[in-house]
């Protein structure tokens, strides 16, 4: 982070998440202003129960008012709009982005998209997709929204 | 075959290959068969060679009781046709129409151009290009004017005159109608930016006119306000120099506000630039903006300005990096438009212009490219190996007629084949294939497409540079007196020929690749061949370029319009339209 007024966003978010994490949601990492790994669990009652990934966040010196890139690490849920190298089609990290969400409410969005999906599959251009974006940030890629609502 | 009607053909001043296809296509049924044949399929006037005084009459094409579709109309053109060109119903793949001047010429590549008045004739449309000739020239009388390969129907406008206009406009509308930059564009926008007839319907009934386009009222705004909140953005406390929201409450400071519309407008946005709000759907007012970021506020209205263009149906921004111009066409039907940079745009898709192939076939192409991107890629473009002494040759020129520079080995650098006896490289041949498994056979022809495809893309690339050169040497020439702006004013018309024929030719292998195999392919491939070896040709005499070639250069920029033209009206009327 190289913007000191926007560090203090994140010192406040950081603050925020440690005092009061909403449920489901735990701070795994965040010693730097640049990357956060952030532990979400799969909520009672959904097909990913009991479930832990984990989420990694970067922020560049434009964020709030630039997306941060969010790719989940490790074991990546299998997902209809969750790529299996951890690339996540969900309009509100690329295009609908917006300055007034937070690292909170982008897992909260996260997992609800988790808790509405009924059934455990990849995208349908998954290996195609993958293949492509080696090596590429998620932000880079030009996303046709899946259906927002499952 | 027979052969003494194929010498009455070629008596006749029919080229002896077209002659062999129609005869062939005829089936041999007689030499009036063939003649129709051949008329079928193209402009009369352009199969008949000069030498010829033969006494056969163009058999007219015959109507059709299919109509063109879309009522698209040749323009363009003072003998403008207002019939409709009929289509064969066969032909489903393709009809693409172009707006293209009459062209009465010779296939005759032998032909000479001093006494052929009708290479004159071709010029009756290219007001620009005649008197520039005509005022300068009266001791060049033996020279050879250069016609445009295609058509111009469209305007080019400078990007600085269209903001300019655009903003007056803006201002005007806005200070009459009392309403605010954006809602004057809006209104603008509403009346295909025909500002008097807005204003005409708006003096009949104002209100009307304002809520019809969809103006809603300003909403209500703070720019400074000391409130109990803080920052949504960056959490900064909010006092009466930086509290800042709309009429739906979303508190922000000034400067994470600046940030956003400086960003939005960065991004291209103008009107109806929503508040920063998850989701908000509030519009920022014009007012509001000015007050945020007055340093920014011009460059905001120059983005309303913008939209002059791209709201414009009949107008799009020139996509070359960094030119800047719009191109306006007479009307929506228009399919391509060229810019004064040299790119020449398709109207529809708004990509590079791609004649013959249709936007659909680019589409496909275009998604199979990506596809197969990685089994493309071992296609190294710019460097081959002589395929005589084996040495690294690089290629560094759009002309794909190579000499090796060690053993003086002249070859073909797409086939890699001899020059000397090469004549025809553009077509895929199954039956050297035919012992591979069908999918190998799949994708070996279409290697051989896609080779030819890029291999013409990246000649241009080389042409183009050349194209700019010549530019650049005709301000030097102006800037020396030995010269005159007349000597060298060709050597750009002929790089913009030569790039217009490449381009085509680029798309000729999409438009082949998707053509079934058929007689209708064979004359396709014809021309195609044809106006690869004059582009070729022409691709070489202007990498040499030198004083005493200008007037080969001019012969073979005209030949290579023409064939350029053959191609396409073949294209557009449907090779075996009847
Ligand atoms: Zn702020
Ligand atoms: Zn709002
Ligand atoms: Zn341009
Ligand atoms: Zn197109
Ligand atoms: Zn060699
Ligand atoms: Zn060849």
């Amino acid at each position: 982070m190289s913007n000191p007024k926007y560090a203090k966003r994140l010192q406040k978010e950081l603050l925020d998440l440690r005092n009061s994490p909403p449920t489901g949601i735990l701070i795994d990492e965040a010693e730097t202003f640049d990357r956060w790994v952030i532990g979400i669990e799969g909520m009672s009652g959904t097909i990913y129960q009991g479930e832990r990934f984990k989420l990694q966040f970067r922020f560049n010196s434009s964020y709030p008012l630039d997306p941060p890139e969010v790719i989940f690490i490790g074991n990546v849920p299998v997902h209809p709009h969750i790529y299996s190298n951890g690339h996540i089609c969900l309009s509100i990290l690329y295009d609908n982005w917006s300055p007034a969400l937070t690292v909170s409410s982008i897992c909260l969005s996260i997992l609800s998209m988790l808790s509405s999906c009924t059934e455990k599959t990849r995208p349908a251009d998954d290996s195609f997709y993958i293949a492509r974006a080696v090596g590429k940030s998620p932000k880079d890629t030009r996303w046709m929204f899946h259906d927002d609502k499952v | 075959m027979d052969d003494n009607m194929l010498a009455q053909l070629v008596d006749l001043g029919f080229d002896i290959t077209v002659a062999q296809l129609a005869l062939e296509q005829t089936n041999g049924k007689g030499l009036d068969a063939a003649i129709e044949f051949i008329y079928s399929f193209s402009e009369p006037s352009k199969l008949s060679s000069q030498k010829s005084n033969s006494n056969v009459t163009p058999t007219p094409t015959p109507p059709s009781s299919q109509q063109e579709p879309s009522g698209i109309r040749r323009s363009n053109s003072k003998n403008k046709s207002t019939s409709f060109e009929p289509i064969s119903p066969q032909v489903t793949h393709k009809v693409l129409k172009t707006s293209r001047k009459s062209v009465k010429e010779s296939v005759d590549s032998n032909v000479s151009y001093e006494d052929n008045d009708t290479s004159l004739e071709y010029n009756d449309t290219d007001e620009d290009y005649d008197e520039d000739y005509y005022q300068d020239v009266d001791d060049y009388e033996f020279d050879i004017p250069i016609h445009d390969a295609l058509p111009k129907s469209n305007t080019v406008i400078q990007a600085s005159d269209i903001i300019h206009t655009a903003l007056k406009e803006i201002e005007k509308i806005s200070s009459i109608t009392e309403t605010t930059p954006s809602a004057a564009t809006i209104l603008l926008q509403h009346f295909q930016w025909n500002g008097n007839k807005l204003l005409e319907r708006f003096y009949e009934d104002p209100e009307r006119v304002i809520t019809q386009a969809g103006i809603k009222k300003i909403n209500e705004f703070h720019t400074g306000k000391n409130l109990s909140d803080d920052c949504m953005i960056c959490g900064d406390s909010l006092d009466d120099s930086n509290g800042c929201y709309l009429s739906c409450k979303h508190y922000a400071c000034k400067e994470c506000w600046a940030n956003y519309l400086r960003i939005k407008i960065q991004e291209g946005e103008s009107i109806g630039i929503c508040c920063l709000g998850f989701k908000c759907p509030n519009v920022v007012p014009d007012e509001f903006i000015n007050r945020v970021i007055p340093e920014n506020y011009n460059k905001f209205l120059e983005r309303l300005a913008q939209t002059y263009v791209e709201k414009n149906p009949n107008m799009r921004w020139c996509p070359t990096p960094n030119c800047g111009n719009a191109l306006k066409a007479e009307s929506q039907a228009e399919t391509t438009a060229q810019c004064s940079c040299g790119f020449r745009i398709c109207f529809k898709c708004n990509q590079e212009s791609h004649v013959p192939a249709d936007c659909a076939q680019m589409k496909t192409w275009k998604k199979k490219c990506e596809d197969d991107s990685e089994t493309a890629n071992w296609i190294n473009v710019n460097t081959q190996d002589c395929p005589k002494c084996q040495s690294a040759i690089e290629k560094n020129g759009g002309c794909n007629h190579m000499t090796c520079k060690k053993c003086k080995h002249e070859f073909c650098w797409v086939c890699l084949g001899n020059w000397i006896g090469h004549n025809k490289c553009n077509t895929y041949n199954r039956e050297e294939n035919s012992n591979k498994s069908d999918t190998k056979k799949q994708l070996e022809r279409y290697l051989f497409y896609f080779h030819r495809y890029n291999t013409h893309e990246q000649s241009k690339k080389f042409e183009t540079k050349l194209r700019t050169d010549a530019v650049n040497s005709m301000i030097d020439f102006q800037n020396r007196k030995d010269k005159r702006w007349i000597d060298v004013k060709y050597i750009e018309q002929s790089t913009e020929v030569l790039i217009q024929c490449r381009r085509t030719l680029k798309y000729t292998y999409v438009f082949g690749f998707y053509l079934p195999d058929g007689p209708e392919k064979n004359l396709f491939e014809y021309l195609q061949n044809d106006l690869e070896r004059t582009t070729e040709k022409l691709s070489g005499l202007l990498e040499k370029m030198n004083e005493s070639n200008s007037m080969d250069v001019k012969e073979i920029t005209n030949l290579a319009s023409t064939k350029l033209h053959h191609l396409l009206s073949g294209v557009e009327e449907g090779f075996l339209g009847h």
